[in-house]
């Protein structure tokens, strides 16, 4: 081999041996930044490709149970600044330029900047228009974000029970707090890569979701009633100089709530958004308490519509106190004493009942308890247990005075007198609808418990319409045309915080009633809070009751009873051998005593077939008949049938709710009476 | 050849997908407009038709509540 030979091979090794060293240190550092750096860099790649937005979600809307809307969202923009950036970046004319598209005045906008902050808002919630005027100056350190805004496009319309959303859309108060979990939105971070300029790519239509809208919260509210209520009340607030008012409408055999009203002395919704003086504020109910003691006495037993007390010429002493009436009355029945609103009266009876009864009585009524309405912060009223109670607060108690109640919680109450007997959880909210139109929540109507009997809220009805309907009752401004109305006037002195005793001059005037008395579709209470003496609950609060009920039943398109009844009884036909039977429940459907009379003699079974229970009995006094009765609602069956001659003085009834069982039945005949069971139930259907 | 042929077709398709993925994300953005517009539009007309507006806007069209007896419920 030749010298030039061997250098050649020397320099070949020695480069192969460089260039294995060098992939060496190559191998040596991607292993190190594979193994050792490798997350690290690929988060910082990631970085660089990939962004994320997060898609502010709107909360869902409200509405009333016509579609009307309540409260809605709508996007707007906040403009933000990182103020050193901005500061070092922009002149003092630029800034001026950005203040007047902010709304901000420029020395105000220096103020914010100069506070030392590494951010701050320049303008929350500005319409879209204004803020592309900020973004348009293109100023470093200037940025906006896409937030949505709550509005209330009825204003301060039903504002106490919708409630109230924060600025970052959060449920304050009302509906917006208590079913803040559902309207909220679900708000979600879209990851994507983007390109040198910043431009997103979606690489998949399966990362272009959208924010979740919160859920439509649909109402049992009626926007026209509430709006009635509100204006009406807001008129009687003013007249009267009542320092605030409320009203509340339901429907007694649902419990739903179409109206809850709140007004202030200024004609505003009291505590505009944030306090619900209709659920949360408890007042001494007065007289109104008469309706619920008598029924209690009724229920158990202690005394009978017909039974009569002395009321002791308007003065009678209960130990060392003297109770008093407005007028003076002798011998009273118990329509009486309901329909003249006595005291005296009222006391007997509830001493007569004894303090553990009325207690519990009460407290069936929900008396001292929440109602269980769906809104926030309800309260329970006051009610003493009978250990506390000494003789002269049982006689208190008797007309409303040392009791508590909540607007909601009476009107419930009342409730069970107009339906039948139950107790029914007042409600606000009927259903919640998710974005794609699914139902996340619903509410039906739930019975508490049965609080008295049919029977005794049939006699309750008939008593309660006398407070209306009597010469000299005390609610007969609360009558409206072509309806009956049965209801109970209220008026209690204000309790004296500071002092612990009442004022004298110092009122809380109300009526509660429901209406049409023979077929209950409201129960509307209203209540004024520090009236003058002289306006009782009967001058002030029934007149309101009156003008609440008439516009309701008109938005609600209910005809009158009276004339419908009266008229549907003459053109149909009937089956000729229930003749005299038809005859009877016709007279008693129309009320008409006269053709009732003029059949009380005959001696067939009269059809009892398609009566409510109040029109059976009605018709079984003018027969002289005993009744036997089971189930609730309209008579679907009969013993002895309709026409079979009369032997033994009684009739057995059996009563149904459910109309599909009244068309069933094979002892109807369709005559006057079940042709009216039929168009009531097609009337509910419809509602 | 045939390996820078599938290069190629390749390459071709990362340039579509990139080329979709643009179109997506304007779509995306169209899409959240329209559905901003229409909760605005839903706002207008609620405030339009809210009653406070309307019972102001009434008298000039002569319109009042109806009065006892002008409305009759047939049953």
């Amino acid at each position: 081999m030749n010298a030039p030979f061997i250098r050649r091979r020397s320099r070949i090794g020695a480069l192969t041996v460089a260039l294995a060293g060098l992939f060496m240190v190559i191998a040596l550092r991607l292993a190190a930044l594979v193994a050792i750096d490798g997350p690290r860099l690929t988060s910082l790649a990631r970085q660089e490709h990939t962004g994320e937005v997060e898609l502010a979600a709107p909360r869902g809307p409200i509405i009333d149970r016509n579609g009307e809307a309540l409260a809605l969202s709508a996007e707007t923009r906040s403009v933000y600044a990182r103020p050193a950036q901005l500061l070092s970046a922009s002149t003092t004319a630029e800034r001026a330029r950005l203040a007047a598209a902010a709304g901000l005045t420029p020395t105000e906008l220096e103020s914010r900047l100069r506070r030392g902050a590494p951010f701050v808002w320049l303008g929350r919630h500005l319409p879209l228009a204004r803020a592309r005027i900020a973004e348009a100056l293109g100023l470093d350190g200037v940025g906006s974000l896409s937030e949505y805004k709550r509005f209330y496009p009825e204003g301060t319309l039903a504002a106490p029970v919708v409630g109230l959303a924060g600025m970052d859309g959060q449920g304050l108060s009302g509906l917006e707090l208590q079913y803040d979990r559902l309207i909220r939105g679900e708000p979600v971070v879209l990851r994507f890569y983007h390109d040198a300029l910043g431009h997103p790519i979606f690489d998949s239509p399966l990362a272009m979701r959208s924010a979740e809208v919160g859920a439509r919260i649909e109402l049992t509210l009626d926007a026209r009633i509430q709006a009635l209520a509100e204006n009406d009340l807001a008129e009687q607030v003013r007249k009267s100089g009542a320092r605030r008012g409320a009203a509340v409408v339901i429907d007694p055999f649902s419990g739903q709530v179409l109206a809850l009203a709140n007004v202030a002395a200024d004609g505003s919704s009291a505590g505009e958004r944030l306090h619900d003086s209709a659920t949360q504020d408890a007042f001494e109910p007065g007289s109104t308490m008469k309706g619920l003691l008598a029924s209690i006495a009724l229920q158990d037993g202690v005394v009978a519509p017909g039974v009569r007390i002395y009321c002791d010429e308007g003065a009678f002493s209960v130990g060392r106190r003297l109770i008093h009436d407005d007028s003076p009355h002798g011998w009273l029945d118990l329509g009486g004493i309901i329909g003249v609103s006595s005291n005296i009266g009222a006391a007997k009876i509830a001493l007569r009942l004894g303090a553990e009864r009325f207690y519990d009585g009460l407290r069936a009524f929900g008396v001292g308890s929440r109602t269980g309405i769906d809104l926030p912060g309800e309260a329970s009223g006051i009610l003493r247990r009978p250990s506390a109670s000494r003789e002269i607060d049982l006689a208190n108690h008797a007309f409303g005075q040392g009791v508590a109640v909540t607007p909601i919680q009476l009107a419930a109450a009342y409730a069970a007198i107009a339906n039948g007997g139950y107790l029914v959880r007042p409600y606000v909210v009927r259903a919640a609808y998710d974005a794609a139109g699914r139902p996340v929540l619903t509410h039906t109507p739930q019975v508490l418990r049965r609080v008295i009997s049919p029977e005794v809220a049939h006699t309750m009805n008939r008593l309660l319409q006398g407070v209306v309907n009597r010469p000299d009752g005390t609610g007969r401004l609360a009558r409206v045309s072509d309806f009956l109305v049965a209801g109970k006037t209220g008026t209690a002195q204000m309790l004296n915080p500071t002092t612990g005793a009442y004022y004298r001059s110092r009122l809380v005037a109300s009526f509660v009633g429901f209406l049409p008395a023979e077929d209950p579709r409201l129960v509307i209470l209203v209540v004024l809070y520090d009236v003058a003496h002289g306006h009782m609950g009967g001058l002030t609060a029934a007149p309101v009751f009156s003008e609440i009920a008439s516009g309701a039943l008109r938005d609600l398109n209910v005809a009158s009873e009276q004339r419908y009844e009266a008229a549907s009884v003459v053109p149909l036909p009937r089956s000729s051998q229930n003749e005299p039977a038809d005859r009877a429940a016709a007279a008693v459907i129309a009320d008409d005593d006269s053709a009732a009379s003029a059949i009380a003699t005959s001696d067939a079974t009269p059809s009892f077939i398609g009566l409510s229970l109040r029109r059976a009995f009605t018709l079984a006094r003018v027969r002289h008949l005993n009744l036997e009765v089971e189930g609730d609602g309209y008579v679907v069956g009969q013993r002895p049938t309709p026409g079979a001659p009369l032997t033994i003085g009684s009739v057995a009834l059996r009563l149904a709710p459910i109309v599909a069982e009244a068309e069933a039945s094979s002892t109807i005949a369709y005559d006057a009476a079940a042709a009216l069971v039929v168009r009531r139930a097609h009337r509910r259907v419809k509602r | 050849m045939g390996v820078v042929a599938l290069g190629f077709a390749t390459l071709l398709a990362r340039l579509e997908v990139t080329q979709e993925g643009y179109r997506l994300s304007s779509l995306r953005a169209e899409n959240l407009k329209l559905e901003d517009d229409n909760r605005d539009l839903r706002l207008q007309i609620a405030q339009l038709a809210s009653r406070e507006r309307l019972r102001a806007l009434a008298p000039k069209f002569d319109l009042r509540p109806p009065v006892a007896g002008q409305v009759v419920t047939l049953p």
